[in-house]
């Protein structure tokens, strides 16, 4: 039984209560959600509540419960991580018989200074940066043809987040917890992290766009390790928590109350629970970013730093039932190696690379990995040919590369994404994707798929359009599902 | 066409219009009526193959290419490459050539059709590519409901006469008469005064008001207290906001790359629409002015220009990078949505798919706003902005010249090879088209030439002279002007600027054009001035139609069309047709003047009514379609923030117009919220969670979700506890004699009303004793302070009392004769003259248990001795001893054992004497048994601790009841 097949709108929900109550009859009594609520709220909640966050069934059933995205932002070179280029190699300092225009010019072939060895049973090929992700070779789907629009970081950010890359639209993660609504209702259902500060196009990566604010995600610098500062008014610097307490139950009191004398209002009831949930919250979400809670082995597995902290801190929210995880290597735009690609690119690889080898093993180890869709990769690649000193915009040095959107590499593990896989592939250079090319609308109507999304269906209806995460575009790479 | 000599694929496109013959005038089809045979082919073997084989890509959902195959005009009319069938010419129809796999299209993708079908689709264009008509067609040439004209139908006859005080009354009976419905009884009084006066103020009534409205016996004390609420200029700032969602305001840009951020003059927009409201200038008049204020010789000819702020309605929109495409289309949708309720932008790249707009009408659209060009201008009185133009067009000229000499000098220095290392590295460092910075400038001056050095010191000077005698800065309009060589536009085929289609003239919708062939072209200037007219003109079908709805919204909650800013096909059908042609009417007849109709609309029966209606009618109509009740509503985050800062008694009423300010730092500003600093990029997270109308584009209405992170910040932010203690400390509830009387004083400033017996126990119960005794709080872990060390123990510290940028203090003067330049703040600060003047960082436990301590101290001064730190814990001395001159020191110790109360002090001493003595030292205190942190900097507040009482604590459950926050 779909969502869809009773004339339902999702966005009835919150959009408009009074119709939603019209409607219970059907849609929601054979969606099963009767539980959920009741589950969530006490037996005596009513299943019109205004609060959008409710758990959700999608489509049809699917393995990937929630999204962790680690995103590169800056651009990783493919052809220097998972995505070996032995004929450029050979090349090395000679012109390449292909030329695509980037953002700024580029000359001759720049060999890859890494070397590539075949791992696991897959024998797929990682290259050195990456030892510890490697170790999961038959868990990963690697992604050799994804191509996007433009050579830009500021457009390409926003496509790969939101499907387009000029407009306001929701990002992927606020379509998802529109869709799903989220598992844990005492933290937030899509948080993004980013140490340090904001990648470029800041909020607007995970901007909810015309759906309702709630639904977009809520940004954590992980690099901050006081609760406060991570989670708005989380704790109360006035009051205990036991005064807290006798205040509430005097609250809840006082709104009893009020609607007795009142014909019966979802909203009324709802606002009350509300405040049950933000009690609970207080508590749950202080442990749940609190990584000095994890044993020291734990904490050890995944390294230094502030981006390894953040891998752990995912892997604690996904634990609780966060429903989307995004978690940017830093602010700005690490990744973007125009100049002395091969010491910024180990150096960034250094600082990523154990953490999420060990995410991955703890996830499989704690047996999520199947419901836990993790997804690596950047806004772009960079291209195969050297990147020309260009007077104010590169260090005037000749050994790093330019972005390249015709064609780079994301690698999905968990989530029902075949593991040991590679798809499709780049010219014997990687500039572009030739076989099997996969555009980033793809990935995101695949992305939904796994999720147990038509994206085609999940629709919410804006200025007299009904708008999706893919517009008008979008094929679901089938032969990457598990 | 020589673009076609290019090789394959470049111009692909160009290679199939070539060999498609698109030199081909578009044949219409003969329309003879078709025999049985002619329709069994079609719907047996021509119809069932396109569906198949291309509708997918081709049909109702997707037009790929443009293309639609699914119905005759579509496959007449041919997608992006022109053309796909040529009637009677197999040979010369693209169709068949893509399905012959013949050409370089070759269709359907990733397969051939089988020889069978490919001959049946060529007999089929051989005999004239005839198509039968289709039942389904007739749908589609129905027009739409709203723009046909604006009907002026008489109220109708009702039964219950007593009931109806208002036309409008009589539209809204005689649908629940029909039904056997009665509507509800009327709300009391104390409920009617508070939904009017958050209705048309945004704000709660004060006790006072509610108790004259009580005492006022007078048949018209309703209406008494509705003029005076819209004669307040809080009516103004109240519905302004509601203007401003549409007008989707705010003070920043978006994302921008390098150039500032903010839109520093758009304030101006938001006091003319707060001026606009209050003076009630008509509806047609606030069009125009929005539009075309520039062109408006009443606007431009006064000695102050504010009208000329009006044109924000425009220009506050989201920059997207200065892309103009974009910046066009959002300029289109706030003015097609806003003052007209249909989504003109859907026909950016296509025709709109379900109302009358066609591609062209967007484009023509576009060529008005094409020829239009952003200006700021200054709008203060003549008086002000006549010295300040002439001394700024000094100083542009200046500007010019200094740049114009630089970069000569500059794109000489990039011709020379002999350049010293340093000089070619800030070259490189310079973009091409860029003007070098302070610093870059700074070192590449020394090998501009002597000539060019001279001039730019002669210059410099100039500059310096001109800026000592500026005159006082006017203020500004973000405006707009009609550009020089305004012109017409084409349309871009799928909405691509590369990719130019037929001429769109500028002109107007046709759809809301009473004779659309005969639509004016408008070639004076950018068509600005008659876009505007034609928006404004009573015979325009939607203007008033579209306002009204807005207006009613405003006052229930839902608008008579559920969908404020589309009417058209997507979007609802009104409840009530006849009451919104009703209203749309009456509105023009009066002149437009919507306090007018807002005092009609407020005091019909329909809105007086109680909002909890009998169960039966609530489950019969659950959304009040028929509108036999109020609506019971949250308050939005307005209402919300202003009626908390109103219940502290600080809200700032007479302080209207200026800039924004910010509403959530501290110390909060007691503005009203509509004078809040909109950052449309970076929306802070508060205006997220109640809902806050998105700044992105045009918004209709607000959503009304309840979640637990509005609940947090009724609990724990630092706003709200403001203001509950500053309610709990207002001296008609803090003097009150007895909880008892405190609980009073509380219900009657915040409910209007009396609580009852119940309501006084509960809130005596809460106070006890001694209500104003302080709460136990978790109280402040960190305090700062000065002091020394003496014996392993701090002795005589002194807290802090002042706080300001710099951070805490001892007295208000910095530095102090007597204390020197003692200071801290989040991350570090400066010690006194001593080492009996130490700086104190004191953390106090909030629980038992051991504790470690990280942080890095460190001082970056040569000159000096550099600074002295010790870790001191009140329980067992000394823990740690550092020093740091012009250098680092780790400063973690672990394993300190403290009860509840206990302090670890963190001193810094200046050593033998405080010469250059700032250091940065913001250490993390962390539980060694639970793992909970408190770091220095993330624990730091300038905010001074003010003890919370058990009155403040139930004044802020009072805040957090449901009888504050939703209006019955």
């Amino acid at each position: 039984m779909s969502l869809h097949d009773h004339d339902f709108r999702l966005e009835d929900c919150f959009l408009s209560r009074r119709e939603l109550l019209s409607r219970m009859g059907n849609g929601f009594a054979s969606l099963g959600l009767f539980g959920l609520f009741g589950e969530v709220l006490g037996q005596d909640s009513s299943p019109s509540s205004p609060n959008p966050l409710l758990p959700r069934a999608p489509h049809f059933p699917a393995k990937a419960k929630r999204v962790i995205f680690l995103f590169m932002n800056g651009g990783p070179s493919h052809i220097d991580t998972f995505d070996p280029k032995p004929e450029l190699n050979r090349l090395h300092g000679q012109p390449i018989p292909l030329s695509l225009p980037t953002e700024r010019r580029t000359g001759a072939a720049l060999g890859s200074p890494f070397k590539f060895s075949r791992h696991g049973q897959s024998g797929l090929e990682v290259s050195e940066l990456f030892p510890n992700v490697a170790r999961h070779a038959d868990d990963l789907c690697v992604i050799r043809s994804m191509r996007a629009d433009v050579p830009n970081h500021e457009p390409s950010l926003l496509l790969m987040n939101c499907g387009e890359a000029r407009q306001v639209r929701p990002s992927f993660g606020s379509w998802v917890l529109y869709g799903l609504g989220t598992e844990n209702q005492n933290l937030p259902g899509f948080i993004s992290m980013c140490p340090g500060g904001y990648p470029i196009q800041e909020t607007q990566n995970w901007q909810a766009g015309f759906l309702p604010g709630i639904f977009a995600g809520t940004y954590i610098d992980p690099a901050q390790t006081d609760i406060e500062k991570l989670v708005e008014n989380i704790r109360s610097q006035y009051i205990l928590s036991q005064d807290q307490r006798s205040q509430l139950d005097l609250v809840l009191a006082l709104n009893r109350q009020h609607q007795e004398k009142r014909a019966a209002d979802a909203a009324l009831e709802s606002r009350i629970q509300s405040f049950e949930l933000a009690f609970r919250m207080q508590s749950e979400a202080t442990d749940a970013f609190d990584v000095s809670r994890e044993p020291e082995s734990v904490r050890a597995q995944y390294g230094p730093g502030a981006f390894a902290r953040s891998c752990l801190v995912a892997r604690r929210l996904a634990e609780r039932g966060v429903r989307f995880i995004q978690l940017y290597h830093g602010a700005g735009q690490p990744w973007d190696s125009h100049d002395d690609l091969e010491t910024s690119h180990r150096s960034l690889a250094k600082e990523s690379d154990q953490a999420i080898g060990a995410l991955l093993t703890d996830l499989k180890q704690k047996g999520m990995l199947d419901e836990t869709l993790v997804i690596w990769g950047g806004e772009f690649g960079r291209t195969p040919t050297v990147e020309l000193p260009t007077p104010g915009v590169n260090q005037g040095r000749q050994n790093g590369r330019d972005h390249n959107h015709y064609g780079f590499t994301m690698w999905l593990a968990g989530g029902g994404a075949k593991g040991g896989t590679v798809y499709g592939a780049t010219d014997e250079f990687g500039f572009r994707a030739v076989e099997k090319p996969v555009h980033v609308h793809d990935l995101h109507a695949t992305l939904l798929h796994l999720l147990g999304f038509d994206h085609e269906k999940l629709t919410f209806r804006h200025a007299g359009r009904d708008f999706r995460l893919t517009d008008v575009h979008g094929n679901v790479v089938r032969d990457i599902i598990a | 066409m020589t673009a076609a000599l290019r090789p394959f694929p470049l111009c692909a496109a160009a290679l199939v219009m070539l060999a498609a013959g698109l030199v081909t005038p578009q044949n219409a089809p003969p329309k003879a009526p078709l025999t049985p045979e002619q329709i069994t082919f079609f719907e047996t073997r021509v119809r069932p193959v396109l569906a198949e084989s291309c509708f997918s890509c081709h049909g109702d959902k997707r037009q790929v290419a443009d293309l639609r195959l699914n119905t005759e005009e579509g496959v007449r009319k041919g997608g992006s490459m022109g053309p796909v069938v040529k009637p009677g010419d197999p040979d010369g129809s693209l169709l068949i050539q893509a399905i012959r796999h013949s050409g370089p299209l070759k269709m359907p993708k990733g397969k051939k059709l089988p020889p069978n079908q490919i001959k049946d689709l060529e007999d089929w264009v051989r005999m004239g590519a005839f198509w039968p008509a289709s039942p389904s067609g007739a749908k589609a040439e129905k027009p739409l409901w709203s723009t046909l004209p604006v009907a002026e139908p008489q109220p109708p006859a009702v039964k219950n006469q007593a009931w109806a005080k208002t036309p409008v009354d009589r539209f809204i009976l005689a649908k629940l008469e029909e039904k056997n419905w009665a509507p509800s009884p009327p709300a009391d009084k104390r409920t009617l005064i508070r939904r009017i006066t958050y209705s048309l103020t945004g704000l709660p009534p004060t006790p006072e008001e509610v108790e004259a409205f009580l005492a006022d016996s007078s048949p018209d004390a309703y209406e008494k207290v509705v003029d005076r609420l819209l004669a307040s200029p809080q009516y103004g700032e109240r519905w302004a906001r509601i203007w401003l969602d549409v007008a989707r305001y705010a003070d920043t840009k978006g994302y921008v790359f390098e150039e500032d951020r903010n839109f520093h003059h758009a304030y101006t927009y938001r006091r003319w629409v707060i001026s606009a409201f209050n003076k009630d200038l008509p509806y047609d008049d606030f069009i125009l002015r929005q539009i075309a204020a520039d062109r408006l010789p009443e606007v431009t000819e006064g000695d102050e220009l504010d009208d000329v702020a009006a044109l924000g309605f425009l220009t506050v929109g989201r920059r997207f990078l200065n892309a103009q495409p974009d910046i066009i289309d959002d300029r289109i949708d706030v003015v097609t949505r806003g003052f007209q309720g249909l989504t003109v932008s859907c026909a950016r790249c296509h025709d709109h798919k379900y109302d009358p707009v066609p591609t062209q009408d967007y484009y023509s659209l576009y060529g008005v706003f094409a020829s239009t060009q952003d200006v700021v201008v200054p709008i203060s009185a003549k008086s002000i902005r006549d010295p300040w133009i002439a001394h700024n067009a000094k100083a542009a000229s200046l500007n010019d010249a200094r740049d114009a000499l630089i970069r000569k000098e500059v794109a000489g220095l990039r011709a020379r090879t002999d350049l010293a290392e340093p000089v070619k590295a800030a070259l490189q460092g310079l973009r091409e088209e860029a003007l070098p910075g302070r610093d870059v400038l700074a070192k590449l001056l020394p090998t501009f030439t002597q000539q060019g050095r001279d001039r730019l010191a002669e210059l410099q000077k100039e500059q310096a002279a001109l800026t000592r005698s500026a005159p006082a800065q006017p203020e500004f309009a973000l405006a707009v002007s009609d550009k020089p060589d305004p012109s017409d536009g084409v349309v871009f085929r799928r909405g691509n600027p590369g990719n130019p289609g037929e001429p769109a003239p500028r002109r107007f919708l046709a759809a809301l054009s009473p004779d659309p062939a005969a639509r004016a072209h408008w070639t004076a200037g950018s068509g600005r001035l008659e876009l505007a007219e034609a928006i404004a003109s009573p015979d325009n079908p939607l203007t008033a139609r579209v306002f009204v709805n807005r207006v009613w919204q405003g006052h229930f909650g839902e608008g008579l069309v559920r969908t404020p800013s589309d009417f058209g096909r997507q979007g609802e059908p009104p409840t009530h047709p006849e009451l919104l042609d009703w209203l749309a009417s009456w509105f023009m007849d009066n002149g437009w003047s919507i306090k007018k109709l807002h005092r009609l609309v407020v005091t019909s029966a329909v809105y007086r009514q109680a909002s909890g209606a009998p169960s039966a009618i609530s489950s019969a109509d659950p959304e009040n379609r028929l509108w036999a009740r109020q609506n019971l509503r949250r308050l939005d985050l307005e209402q919300m923030r202003d009626s908390l800062v109103m219940a502290s008694g600080r809200l700032a009423l007479a302080e209207q117009g200026g800039r924004s300010v910010d509403l959530w730092a501290p110390p909060f500003t007691t503005r009203r919220a509509v004078y809040g600093f909109v950052e449309r990029q970076n929306l802070p997270g508060v205006f997220r969670t109640f809902d806050f109308a998105s700044p992105d584009s045009t918004s209709a209405k607000r959503f009304q979700t309840i979640v637990p992170q509005q609940a947090l910040f009724f609990m724990n932010s630092p706003f709200a506890a403001d203001q509950a203690r500053a309610l709990a400390a207002r001296p008609e509830v803090a003097r009150a004699a007895g909880s008892e009387a405190m609980v009073k004083a509380l219900y009657r400033l915040l409910f209007n009303r009396p609580p009852n017996s119940q309501e006084i126990k509960l809130g005596s119960g809460f106070l006890g004793p001694n209500p104003l005794a302080p709460l136990d709080g978790p109280g402040r872990v960190w305090e700062y302070g000065t002091g020394r060390v003496d014996q392993g123990k701090v002795a005589d510290f002194l807290a802090f009392k002042e706080t300001g940028d710099l951070g805490w203090t001892p007295t208000k003067t910095f530095p102090d004769p007597e204390f020197g330049y003692l200071v801290l703040n989040a991350h570090g600060g400066h010690p006194g003259k001593n080492n009996s003047r130490a700086i104190i960082r004191r953390w106090r436990a909030p629980e038992d248990g051991v504790f470690a301590v990280e942080g890095k101290l460190a001082h970056g001064q040569a000159a000096g001795d550099g600074v002295k730190a010790k870790l001191v814990s009140s329980r067992e001395g000394v823990k740690g001893d550092w020093a740091a001159h012009k250098s680092e020191a780790q400063t973690s110790v672990i394993g300190i054992a403290l009860k509840k109360g206990d302090t670890l002090d963190f001193v810094v001493e200046p050593g033998q004497n405080d010469n250059s003595d700032s250091f940065m030292w913001s250490p993390t205190v962390r539980s060694q048994s639970t793992g909970q942190a408190w770091g220095a900097a993330g624990g730091f507040t300038t905010e001074k601790a003010v003890p919370f009482t058990r009155l403040a604590a139930y004044s802020q459950a009072l805040l957090m009841s449901n009888e504050f926050l939703f209006i019955d």
